[in-house]
């Protein structure tokens, strides 16, 4: 199944009266099944806001959302977790992996939310450890794992509950350049191979390039559309 | 059994303990039978004693009960991090709840396991003193004791819940509203 997202006129507003501030200001824009689009842009200018919007982490305060036609937010609390937890995968700067946990285990935690069979998801988790090259990391508590298989094993858990969306928030951010090419090219593999779609806020533009389409944000608006200098780079 | 001086040296008792049937048939002239109850709380000094002791037991079991359910509390509050990324992926507040709840009673029972063995251990130590120390270990104290462990780890993990619903699920992106 190939996924859609369409954004429409979107906006969000923090605060009221002369004290409102606008972070993200009529953005649309549409995205064709297995694409990979860098958000860019300069620090407060939305994109981290807009991304948690797709995400269903914040309520829009106008405009829509539309994954496969479908209308996200206005939904309550618990339609927003089922939301994420069916639809999206996320990658977080931080890589926020379970410290007291193995890179195995950290995978396991969403296949536990989403009621998959412990088996079927072990071997599952299993798979992915070996797609993103980290067999033989599998047992490692996430403390004992390098900055870049900590991120790696973010994109596996990202990945466990086949999402539709895979959201990520600067995810070479604590990466040296080659670690962080290395991490977004296996992100933008999977992405395309599962033909989902992939959103990453980066402030990297060696990083953004590589995405199939750029979209650059000031002051919460969508000022550029463009595909990726390097998309070509990513190997198959 | 000889309370007081009397003034000479010949021993005067004033509680004579007696076990059998007729009892008052066999009471000495001057003597009056009570149950033991309450030839206990009639001697000078039992009665005051008595309340000290309960007052300690149950500033006892109120300390330990506070120190038990504050620290769940703490330590559920130390997990709001990890809480707002496993909602950020998608579990629910019950799921969330339910989660640490479990722990709290895990922990509350390995906690139960190390300490009631240590317990016996204890009692049985002091009975082996040449001067038995007056402390008894009852089944009833372990029980209620233990139980009392259970509910006040419960109860401070219940107040940690309202933190736990609050818990934005956005501070998993580094960003607060």
């Amino acid at each position: 199944m190939t996924t859609t997202l369409v954004v429409q006129g979107l906006e969000k507003t923090y605060g009221s009266g002369d004290d409102a501030v606008r972070a993200v200001r009529n953005v649309s824009f549409e995205t064709r099944p297995g694409e990979f689009v860098a958000l860019v842009g300069p620090s407060g200018s939305g994109k981290t806001t807009l991304l948690a919007m797709v995400g269903g982490l914040l309520a829009p305060t106008g405009g829509r959302i539309l994954v496969n036609d479908r209308e996200v937010g206005g939904t309550s609390k618990r339609d927003l977790a089922r939301y994420r937890r069916e639809m999206i995968g996320f990658v977080f700067q931080a890589n926020n992996l379970l410290p007291f946990l193995t890179a195995w285990e950290n995978l396991l935690v969403p296949a536990i939310l989403g009621s998959t069979d412990k088996k079927e998801a072990g071997a599952r988790a299993d798979r992915l450890l070996e797609e993103l090259g980290l067999t033989k990391r599998r047992n490692a508590l996430a403390t004992q794992l390098s900055g870049g298989e900590r991120q790696r094993v973010a994109i596996a858990r990202a990945l466990m509950n086949d999402p539709r969306l895979v959201l990520v928030d600067e995810p070479t951010a604590s990466l040296d350049s080659a670690r962080g090419r290395q991490v977004v090219e296996s992100l933008i593999q999977e992405v395309r191979s599962r033909d989902v779609l992939g959103i990453m806020v980066t402030h990297d533009m060696a990083m953004a390039e590589l995405a199939d389409r750029v979209l650059e944000m000031h002051d919460g608006e969508i000022r550029e559309h463009r595909a990726g200098k390097l998309a070509d780079q990513v190997p198959k | 059994m000889k309370y007081g001086g009397s003034g000479d040296d010949t021993p005067a008792a004033s509680i004579v303990l007696l076990k059998g049937d007729d009892l008052p048939g066999k009471k000495g002239e001057g003597y009056e039978v009570y149950d033991k109850a309450t030839a206990f709380a009639n001697i000078e000094g039992v009665s005051g004693q008595q309340s000290t002791v309960t007052s300690l037991r149950v500033f006892g079991y109120l300390i330990g009960a506070l120190v038990i359910g504050v620290f769940f509390y703490v330590l559920t509050l130390q997990k709001i991090p990890q809480i707002g990324v496993l909602k950020a992926i998608g579990a629910s507040n019950l799921f969330v709840f339910r989660q640490i709840l479990l722990q709290v009673v895990g922990i509350s029972l390995i906690g139960l396991a190390i300490s009631v063995p240590l317990a016996m251990l204890t009692d049985a130590g002091l009975r082996r003193l040449p001067d038995a120390v007056p402390i008894a270990f009852t089944t009833g104290t372990f029980v209620t004791t233990a139980a009392l462990l259970l509910v006040t780890s419960i109860v401070g993990t219940a107040f940690s819940a309202r933190q736990v619903i609050k818990v934005d699920p956005i501070i998993a992106l580094g960003q607060q509203q």
